[in-house]
């Protein structure tokens, strides 16, 4: 049994403009010990789902399907039940370090309310004993438990960041673009961070990035989003060596050709998420669409065995040879 | 650290200097609002039907034969060498009169009026974020917004009227009740000079007294608070450290008490620091009302008995006292708000 599994996960926000359907019938599995990556450009609906999977969403949004972990899915769970997987089963980590610890609380004060909200019976100075091991194991010295936030670099939230979600030992850690406000070198440290607790936790890990960098180095398997929906999702070497949609090959190609490795160059704009196109939603940026396309959406389908896509053409697509591929990569995954 | 304090010295300097010039115009000003009113201190001090001598006699002793300007130039000089010279009605020095007894009865007035104030604004700001859109937020918000726009006379007058006259609960008026006398003299505040000479009594006589001054004008102040810790409460309710909370599985209420309610107190210091000048004023307002002893009463009782010097030894000490008060908040919120620090 896989450790989460994610079904038809919808999760719309009510605004004044309209409902935004930005996490639109989402499903994925992901198994014990893994990464799993999640890529898309910005304002596909990478973050909502990251809060939807721990249902830390706004009152504005409105969430349906189903998220199984452990068997259970957690979205008929009553609140507390769901409150207290939130950190002692799964973590979430953010994006902007900066912003998220309490600019009127010491650091150890976090954790110290953490304990207290899950673990009641934990005399204090355990608690403490017990951060500052952490703290050790992200490469902090324990002292800064002492500081405000305010006191730390990025990097250093960052790392304090990790080590206060993995004070339960939790199954899945998810990272919502964990290093995007970080410069390189501090980058790869917190990357490299990663991997290494992944493995002394025995986590899975759910990476979100806009990175294809950090997807080839940090996943097991990769689900590209589009639009509110996984467009594509497979091992690191069929994502990279074996792309099926046309979007995520547009991405690959950005990569090549652009050496960034950031998904700038794709041509055309993401849809709006109020209105979105009535088929494909794809279609009117893709240069293989057809007229079916226009008219009825594709649904994400295994094309061969652990490598599922939502395209009509892509068994089509897949007879075509001409696919790019990226040498390093694929000796790297295979 | 070093630098930080530097930035606040030379802050707390140029408030000092920016001040200064403040201070004259409001000097200069008084001073030449009371000689172009209408009316005469002589007259006033003896009466209509004093023989004409005896007028001209104590016009000339009180300088009032000078030229304008000549005046003009004595009474600054005065008040620069801190004289604020005697009171033309009663003879008693302006400095003592209120120093000793009317400013602290204002200041004691507007302490209680900040403590209702924040008591009621704080708390009920408050729920009407957490309560968004129900129905407590909506009537909490039109109170907010009713109070204050009400004019304090009025409300005032109102209060008075209900709990005063109609149903008797508060005394009308007045410091203390009559035939209690006044504790001794330590800081002029009566709640807290009969505290520490222990007569309780006395403390709960003034307390009574200054419950509908300070009721008065706490509510009409309270507006403000529950408009801006609502505000401040709905951004931090809906800030990253409050997600990130919620995420680590922090029960609802620590995370509303805990990150977004103290963080959105963190402005209060800063919204106390503008209301200063409108506590002051309102207390003008309020002891008018309820004929109590502070520097409004005096002021308009000096102002209707055309006391120049009284008059304009209330406006200057009143000036110094917001412009001194207002700075004080605003150094103690630069030291807090690191924003402002750097
Ligand atoms: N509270 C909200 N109310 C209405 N719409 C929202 C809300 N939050 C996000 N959205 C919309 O939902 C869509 C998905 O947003 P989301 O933040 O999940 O994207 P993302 O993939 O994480 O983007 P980024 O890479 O920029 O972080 C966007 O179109 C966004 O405008
Ligand atoms: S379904 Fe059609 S439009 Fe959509 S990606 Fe495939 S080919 Fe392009
Ligand atoms: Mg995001």
């Amino acid at each position: 049994m896989s450790l989460l599994s994610v079904r038809n996960l919808r999760i719309y926000y009510s605004s004044s403009r309209g409902i935004v359907k930005a996490v639109d019938g989402v499903t994925f599995d992901i198994e014990r010990e893994e990464t799993l990556g999640i890529v898309g450009e910005s304002g596909c609906g990478k973050s909502t789902l990251a809060m939807g999977l721990l249902d830390i969403l706004p009152p504005s949004a409105n969430i349906s399907g189903e998220i199984i972990l452990d068997g259970e899915n957690i979205l008929e769970k009553e609140k507390e039940y769901l409150r207290k997987i939130r950190h002692e089963k799964v973590a979430l980590i953010f994006q902007d370090p900066m912003t998220r610890l309490d600019p009127l609380m010491k650091i150890k004060d976090h954790f110290l309310e953490t304990f207290r909200s899950h673990k009641r019976d934990v005399k204090e100075e355990e608690a403490l004993r017990i951060a500052g091991n952490l703290m050790n194991s992200v490469g902090l010295s324990p002292e800064v438990l002492d500081y405000y936030p305010h006191e730390l670099s990025g990097g250093m939230r960052q790392r304090a960041m990790i080590a206060l979600a993995l004070v339960f030992n939790p199954q899945l850690l998810i990272a919502d673009e964990p290093t995007t406000s970080l410069d390189v070198i501090v980058e790869a440290q917190i990357l490299q961070l990663m991997n290494k607790i992944k493995k002394e936790f025995h986590m899975s890990i759910i990476l979100i990035t806009h990175n294809l960098g950090i997807v080839a180095e940090m996943a097991d398997r990769v689900a590209v989003m589009y639009a509110g929906k996984i467009v594509e999702i497979g091992s690191l070497a069929d994502i990279f060596t074996r792309p099926l949609h046309p979007y995520t090959r547009g991405l690959l190609g950005s990569v090549i050709t652009l050496e960034s490795r950031e998904l700038v160059t794709m041509p055309g704009e993401p849809p709006d998420l109020i209105n979105p196109p009535k088929g494909c939603r794809f279609a009117p940026r893709c240069p293989y669409a057809i007229e079916m396309c226009m008219n009825s959406e594709p649904s994400l389908q295994e094309a061969v065995k652990g490598h599922s896509v939502a395209c009509f053409r892509a068994l089509e697509l897949m007879e075509e040879r001409d696919i790019l591929y990226r040498g390093d990569i694929a000796e790297k995954a295979d | 650290m070093a630098e930080r304090k530097g930035s606040l010295r030379s802050y707390i300097l140029s408030r000092i200097i920016l001040a200064i010039p403040m201070l004259l115009i409001i000097i200069t000003f008084v001073f030449f609002i009371m000689r172009v009113a209408p009316g005469d201190p002589v007259a006033a001090m003896l009466g209509p039907h004093a023989p004409l001598a005896y007028k001209e006699k104590l016009r000339e002793e009180l300088g009032l034969t000078l030229p304008l300007y000549q005046q003009y130039l004595n009474y600054l000089a005065q008040v620069f060498t801190l004289n604020l010279g005697s009171s033309l009605t009663t003879g008693d020095s302006v400095a003592t009169d209120i120093f000793v007894y009317y400013f602290p009865a204002t200041l004691e007035l507007t302490i209680f009026s900040t403590i209702v104030a924040l008591g009621v604004g704080i708390p009920l700001g408050k729920i009407a974020a957490v309560k968004r859109d129900k129905k407590a937020d909506v009537v909490i918000r039109l109170f907010g917004i009713i109070i204050y726009a009400l004019p304090i006379y009025w409300f005032g007058f109102m209060l008075q009227l209900l709990f005063g006259y109609y149903l008797g609960i508060f005394p009308t008026g007045g410091r203390l009740s009559p035939g209690i006398t006044p504790p001794p003299h330590i800081t002029g505040l009566y709640t807290i000079d009969s505290l520490l000479t222990g007569n309780i009594s006395t403390f709960l006589d003034a307390l009574w007294h200054l419950a509908l001054p300070s009721i008065t004008l706490g509510l009409i102040l309270s507006g403000v608070f529950i408009r801006t810790i609502r505000v401040n409460m709905l951004n931090t309710l809906q800030s990253d450290y409050v997600q990130a909370a919620r995420a680590r599985g922090v029960d609802e209420k620590e995370v509303i008490n805990r990150h977004a309610y103290r963080n959105a107190l963190v402005p209060v210091v800063t919204i106390m620091g503008m209301e200063i000048a409108l506590l002051f004023a309102g207390a003008v307002l309020t002891e008018t009302t309820y004929s109590f002893k502070g520097m409004g009463y005096l002021l308009v009782w000096s102002i209707q008995n055309r006391d120049y010097t009284m008059v304009q030894g209330a406006v200057i000490v009143y000036s110094i006292i917001i412009i001194l008060f207002s700075g004080i908040i605003d150094i103690i919120n630069a030291y807090i708000d690191p924003r402002i620090r750097y």
